[in-house]
């Protein structure tokens, strides 16, 4: 498909299993005397994904459903390209911007404000200073922090740092925006505010992903839908098939 | 990677820097000169044994320490300080679509500029206090040799951060190492010292080829040998830079599940 802004092919996702776990030089020692030929061994794979293929277009809000467990974050972060992939390809035609949770400050000694722009420089690095000063004042004036803008980031209660970032995020048309679980955080007020700031970012945006377990968030927002269960995915269609799909397969496994 | 990556990915580097300097110094008074005490108190108490309880017998010590002792903090607070970082910012590189490299660099800049800022105020007291015998090429020399180790430095400490990822002891297995390197690498005594049919041992010390170009630059400046001690610099940064690119492809996709 042509318009696609991003495109998964015969992406799996493997971690590898150890029947004893390693965790320090000690434990690697130990087992190096004990059995030195394991090296050699062929480790064992337990496969998270296997083998999907998802095509994502223009203007597409789509909501990533599943248990936990099911694959979903590790999914994003082959989507946002932190992680590249081993089997499998995926390629973005646009710029990825990507935050996956919004309970933690870059610096969090720093206050609200400096983090905005640190948080502005990460996520724009292209703009200038000038620019990126502007996202940042106006993301803190939209997320109505008041005078908390200038207290360190450390004392911010959760929702109040989910605003933050809410507003960061949404400040910016972006080609491909991927939101893991960050609307947990804010109050329904807030989370409907910024749902309007995003619907009209969206416009102006290429796609956008949220994995999100407020179903009702995500059928007000989304227009597709796609539900990863057993390594696979499961359905991929309207939001609202999806929401009934993942409530009749994938409740009695949560 | 492309130019413009990299571009990017260092403005990063540099405002992160800029922010966590901020963060650093910001509650005490005069932060940055109290960062250089470590070093600098350091070099006196060093100064003061092995030259006046000691008695080592070498022309223009206090050149010597310098080149030595302060390159040596810089590498060990760097190595100490990076080591666990991936893992206690665990909660940042899960959060943000970030370079974990870019945090490791930034903390040595930082750590970087200290030790640039502790070596001006010795030298400056050294200049007005003592005499001007340091070579004026040496002098010249020095900052681009430094950026050089800079660059080794951050190579050696990003290995070492991966290695604590997966595991967990690296950080204790570092320090205890560190404190034998510091009775090995010749940092207070001069490499002569060492039974000549040891010598050569040094050459794999990797403290001591990161800590030698300061020593020829400040205490014995000799171009050939400045130009030989910067190539085992490179070629040790090459051999780190393959070890962390290998590492790196093979361990990348279970970083995020063991960090």
């Amino acid at each position: 498909m042509s318009d696609a802004i991003l495109s998964v092919k015969d992406l799996t996702i493997q971690y590898r299993i150890k029947k004893y776990p390693i965790v320090t030089l000690r434990d690697k020692f130990i087992h190096l005397l004990k059995d030195p030929f394991s090296i050699f061994h062929s480790p064992s794979y337990y496969n998270v994904l296997k083998g999907v293929n998802l095509q994502f277009s223009k203007g597409e809000v789509v909501a990533l459903l599943g248990v936990n467990g099911s694959g979903k974050s590790s999914l994003c972060r082959y989507l946002s390209q932190i992680c590249k992939p081993q089997i499998g390809q995926v390629l973005a035609n646009g710029k990825i911007k990507a935050i996956f949770n919004t309970d933690v400050g870059v610096i969090p000694e720093l206050s609200g404000r400096e983090n905005a722009f640190l948080l502005a420089s990460m996520m724009y690095p292209e703009l200038s200073n000038n620019e990126i000063k502007k996202i940042a004042d106006e993301a803190i004036s939209f997320s109505e922090l008041g005078e908390y803008a200038d207290v360190a980031f450390q004392y911010y209660s959760k929702g109040m740092k989910a605003r933050m970032y809410l507003s960061l995020i949404s400040s910016e048309p972006a080609d491909i925006l991927i939101l893991d679980e960050v609307f947990d955080g804010a109050d329904v007020f807030f989370n409907h505010k910024v749902s309007i700031r995003i619907k009209d970012m969206i416009k102006n945006s290429g796609v956008v992903i949220f994995v999100s377990h407020s179903l009702e968030h995500v059928t007000e927002v989304c227009n597709r839908g796609i539900v990863l269960n057993g390594g696979a995915v499961a359905y991929d269609g309207a939001i609202d098939g999806a929401k009934n799909y993942y409530l009749e397969h994938c409740s009695l496994q949560g | 990677m492309s130019i413009l990556k990299f571009a990017e990915e260092f403005k990063i580097a540099k405002v992160l820097t800029l922010f966590r300097m901020k963060a650093r110094y910001r509650n005490t008074v005069a932060g940055f000169v109290w960062v250089t005490i470590n070093p600098i108190s350091l070099f006196i108490v060093h100064a003061l044994i092995f030259k006046h309880v000691l008695k080592i017998d070498l022309p223009r010590y206090s050149l010597f320490l310098m080149g030595g002792v302060l390159p040596w903090v810089f590498a060990t607070s760097s190595v100490n300080m990076t080591t666990g970082l991936f893992v206690t910012s665990r909660q940042i590189l899960n959060s943000f679509k970030i370079n974990p490299f870019i945090l490791i660099f930034s903390t040595i800049i930082d750590n970087f500029l200290n030790f640039c800022f502790a070596l001006f105020i010795l030298l400056t007291i050294y200049f007005l206090g003592f005499s001007q015998d340091i070579s004026g090429l040496g002098f010249i020399l020095l900052l681009p040799s430094a950026l050089l180790v800079l660059i080794v430095v951050s190579l050696l400490c990003s290995i070492l951060a991966l290695f604590h990822t997966f595991y967990r002891d690296t950080m204790y297995v570092v320090q205890f190492i560190n404190s034998m390197m510091y009775f090995l690498t010749p940092i207070f005594y001069p490499v002569s010292l060492i039974p000549e049919k040891f010598r050569f041992l040094v050459n794999f010390n990797p403290y001591y080829i990161l800590i030698q170009p300061f020593q020829i630059c400040l205490w014995d400046f000799d171009l050939s040998r400045l130009f030989i001690s910067l190539s085992q610099v490179s070629v040790l940064g090459i051999i780190l830079g393959v070890i962390l690119h290998l590492y790196w492809k093979k361990k990348h996709a279970e970083f995020y599940i063991y960090v």
